[in-house]
């Protein structure tokens, strides 16, 4: 009874055995009809998703759900060695997805291959910075992280409640160039940066409250965050925009992999080679709720020649500046678990930041 | 004789029917008694005793798993964020409680006494609706009202006041204790001096008392038991609130419920979480101990 009541948080998922059922574990979000509608209705199957919020959690999920309880995940890069290490994956073929489509940088993203198999297909990513509200600050202020100890900023810094970015970050402002890998010394220069903006700080809010504090400017900056929130914010009339400073920026990355213990292989493969296709990578770039970048450059093809003026809005046009230029200016590092400190001792340090 | 017969086997019949009806007094109660006892055997002394096993728990792979250790108890006891966040949940706790209570007593003593008895029920109604109304919207509207683009802000605006930041600390979260305590707490009072004998104030009154004087000395005392019940009430409700610390004063700084969520969501440490939890239940414990003190000192 005990460990039942211990995994009760996890286990309300009734996952289906059905073969006309995928299970999929993901970020919230990513089975709206707008993505998985045309999946559906061509291979008759009905895509059921449980919804999860952060790495940690999913990882727990998984460790805790019976083998077969989902075919397909979607994760973070950084939780991808760790997926690998508990032998969760499947291996993959990279002739079965569509990888000649995509950006040369993410041909081979790093973090998906170990020891030369692939184990992952990158879906989407974006890029986390310095967003600040314009009405506030003019772009030339906000070109170094600095400007979170300004006097302007003063208790209007809010933190997005998620250790990993803000703190990958504020390593960046710290002057690490490799945010999470640190030296003691570094650590130490992380622990000290971060200190000092606690009397900066508005509040340490969740997603939903990073748009509400945004939007009745609790908060003028929030570091750790990108495109993802200010894009959508923007257009509904909020003032905010997101930079990535001159001591550089984050770059978040999520992949679709299939269980090893996933009884619906063949089911699970379409279901990534759909989401990797142009057509559902130009749907994953506009999907209402939460734009984002996609590294498939057909799929940019398709979005420049169906929807122009979402693909200069997302600033994925392929005759203009554009997110792709961004990465090539090496000031964006990749989001990764920490090296060589326990998260463990990362967590303890943003909660004592936060206790502070 | 026959009459004395017969006044026997009467006595005789009337000491058995008694028993009778003892057995069945004694059996009906304990059956009406019993499934409330079953249910709080069930889903708060069953798991209390869960969440005391966990806290000695391990996690592997993020999954908590049998074990004996101390070092949940240990690494949670001895860190600084939960000791801070233990003293400012108590100070927040204590000083709503107070907060409480001044609005809610003048509040409560014009309900009884100055309202007419055909309006009271009205009144005590429009209090208790707030409580059947979403917690979880109610403070969002705070939001709402307090940020700086909100509605008091925009009255100052108007007035040609400097906007002030009201979200994101202790006032915020007071706000917030507040619309959560004080509809229960306007009734608990309320219902409290309906019971006060208004022969006792008058009397008071007539002996020369001022209007104060009645207040500290009879009315107060009178209703002693009912400010401790609001007490403890406010104190359980907002030591262990979640909504208002999270949405409200931002987790800055955390209070021991958004320590509990931090505990979880960072590495899945339930049972270091558990040790929150089991803390703050014994600290409600001590408080409702304390209340009971107090209550059965003014009895003797």
């Amino acid at each position: 009874m005990g460990a039942t009541a211990a995994v009760a948080p996890y286990s309300n998922f009734a996952y289906s055995d059905s073969p006309r059922v995928l299970n999929y574990l993901a970020w919230p979000g990513n089975a709206d009809p707008y993505l998985i509608a045309e999946f559906e209705k061509a291979h008759n199957v009905k895509v059921r998703i449980k919804e999860y919020v952060g790495g940690d959690q999913m990882l727990a999920l998984l460790h805790q759900a019976p083998p077969g309880s989902f075919d397909v995940v979607m994760a973070d890069a950084e939780y991808m060695h760790l997926l690998k290490e508990a032998d969760f994956l499947q291996k993959l073929n990279p002739d079965d997805y569509p990888l000649d489509d995509y950006w040369p940088e993410f041909q081979e993203f790093p973090l998906h291959w170990f020891d030369g198999d692939l184990y992952s297909v990158m879906t989407d990513f974006g890029y986390l910075g310095l967003s600040y509200n314009t009405e506030v600050f003019r772009p030339e202020e906000v070109e170094s992280y600095d400007v979170m100890l300004s006097d302007k900023a003063k208790g209007k810094v809010g933190f997005f409640d998620f250790y990993l970015p803000s703190m990958g970050c504020v390593s960046l402002a710290a002057g690490n160039k490799t945010p999470f890998d640190l030296s003691l010394a570094e650590f130490d220069l992380l622990s000290n940066k971060l200190m000092s903006l606690r009397g900066q700080a508005s509040g340490f809010y969740t997603i939903a409250d990073i748009f509400s504090s945004f939007s009745n400017r609790q908060a003028t900056l929030i570091p750790g965050i990108g495109e993802w929130i200010t894009l959508g914010l923007r257009e509904s009339g909020v003032p905010v925009d997101t930079i990535i400073p001159n001591e550089g920026g984050l770059q978040w990355t999520e992949s679709m992999s299939i269980l090893k213990s996933s009884p619906k292989q063949d089911l699970a493969r379409k279901f990534i080679q759909w989401t990797t296709s142009p057509k559902g990578q130009a749907l994953m770039a506009t999907k209402p709720d939460n734009k984002k970048s996609i590294p498939s450059k057909a799929g940019w093809e398709l979005l420049n020649k169906t929807m122009p003026d979402e693909a200069e809005l997302l600033r994925m046009q392929l005759n203009a500046p554009n997110v792709i230029d961004e990465f090539r200016t090496k000031k964006i590092a990749y989001r990764q678990l920490p090296s060589n400190q326990s998260i463990e001792t990362w967590n303890d340090l943003w909660t004592d930041f936060k206790s502070a | 004789m026959n009459n004395y017969s017969d006044n026997l086997v009467l006595s005789k019949n009337i000491s058995t029917k008694p028993s009778i009806k003892v057995r069945k007094g004694r059996w009906f109660p304990a059956a009406l008694a019993l499934p409330p006892l079953l249910w709080q055997f069930m889903f708060f002394v069953l798991p209390m005793f869960f969440l005391l096993a966990l806290t000695f728990w391990e996690v592997k792979s993020y999954k908590p798993v049998p074990a004996f250790v101390m070092d949940n108890w240990i690494r949670i006891l001895g860190s600084s964020s939960f000791q801070k966040a233990l003293a400012y949940t108590i100070q927040m706790s204590t000083l709503s409680s107070i907060i409480t209570i001044i609005i809610a007593l003048p509040a409560a003593c014009i309900l009884a006494f100055r309202i007419n008895k055909k309006h009271q029920p009205i009144l005590i109604a429009l209090l208790v609706v707030p409580v059947f109304t979403s917690y979880v919207l109610r403070t969002y509207a705070w939001q709402v009202v307090l940020s700086p683009q909100g509605l008091i802000n925009w009255v100052f605006s108007h007035l040609g006041v400097t906007s002030i930041d009201m979200l994101g600390g202790a006032f915020a979260l007071q706000i917030g204790y507040l619309t959560l305590c004080l509809p229960v707490v306007v009734l608990i009072l309320t219902f409290s001096l309906l019971g006060v004998d208004r022969s006792q104030l008058e009397a008071a009154s007539n002996l020369g008392c001022r209007p104060h004087q009645v207040f500290w000395h009879v009315l107060l005392p009178s209703i002693r038991n009912g400010i401790l019940l609001a007490v403890t009430t406010v104190f359980m409700l907002t030591f262990s609130d979640y909504i208002a610390p999270l949405l409200l004063s931002g987790s800055n700084p955390p209070t021991l419920s958004i320590l509990i969520v931090d505990t979880i969501k960072s590495g899945a440490q339930w049972p270091r979480a558990a040790v929150i939890g089991i803390v703050m239940m014994l600290f409600i414990g001590l408080v409702l101990w304390l209340s009971q003190l107090l209550s059965s000192k003014e009895k003797r």
